[in-house]
């Protein structure tokens, strides 16, 4: 599969509740050795919710500290948004990722 | 007592997509259109194995709007015969930074045929391009 597969699509709860669309993809380096690189990338899991510009531009969660003000706004747009860990994701096709849980059960993505 | 540093976390989106290659002459080779994704013998697991690189991988991204059909006839005819998009496996990339440095050479990658299209077919022909920097 690809990227592309999962990202801006739209993600539903165990009920059927639309939480919004995949923005953002967290990636850890913790997989099986790939040399020269190292580590190889394991998909950790997905923010759903609204902060793609924010999140586009590196605020929050990028390296970017300023100005006070945009970063403030694209936090408190941060904040509102899910982290879906990908062993929660049931299945994902045609633009639709399905997920095991409540939309209420999920946190903020991490920092 | 030592304790292991703990794992570096990237963002898709933020940190990958749409990053520059590099080659390992330090010349430009395209970007990062898109990212494969293998899923691994441990149930849940999903690995990224490769990057993708090329207007048939934007185009897919973009939905496969006209603009990005249009964008893959375009490199078709300027580079017949390369496979679009290029699949770049995971373990030629040597560095992530704020580009990304590749261990192989971009003709060996297959990438960025329609950029040196264009530098063969038209930038060469100007006078004085010969001492341009790339």
């Amino acid at each position: 599969m690809l990227l592309s597969d999962v990202l801006h699509s739209r993600v539903f709860d165990v009920d059927g509740v639309d939480l919004g669309s995949v923005d953002d993809v967290r990636l850890v380096q913790d997989g099986p050795l790939l040399l020269p690189f190292g580590a190889a990338l394991r998909v950790d899991g997905l923010v759903v919710g609204h902060a793609a510009v924010g999140t586009r531009l590196g605020y929050h969660r990028g390296d970017v500290t300023g100005p006070w003000l945009l970063k403030t706004i694209f936090s408190a747009l941060e904040r509102r948004a899910h982290y879906v860990p990908w062993d929660q994701v049931e299945s994902y096709e045609e633009g639709e990722v399905r997920i095991r849980s409540r939309g209420s059960e999920l946190g903020p993505p991490p920092a | 007592m030592s304790t292991t540093p703990p794992a570096r976390v990237l963002w898709a989106g933020l940190h990958l997509l749409d990053r520059q290659l590099v080659d390992r002459e330090g010349r430009m080779a395209g970007v990062v259109d898109d990212l494969e994704l293998t899923p691994s013998e441990d149930p849940g697991r999903l690995y990224v194995t490769a990057l993708i690189s090329g207007p048939g991988g934007l185009s897919r991204r973009l939905g496969r709007t006209g603009f990005g059909d249009w964008m893959r006839r375009v490199h078709a005819f300027v580079s017949p015969g390369d496979d679009d998009p290029a699949r770049i496996p995971f373990n030629v990339v040597s560095d992530i930074g704020d580009h990304i440095t590749l261990g192989a050479d971009r003709e060996s990658t297959g990438t960025a045929s329609a950029e040196r299209w264009a530098r063969d077919h038209i930038v060469a022909h100007i006078p004085g391009s010969g001492h341009a920097p790339e």
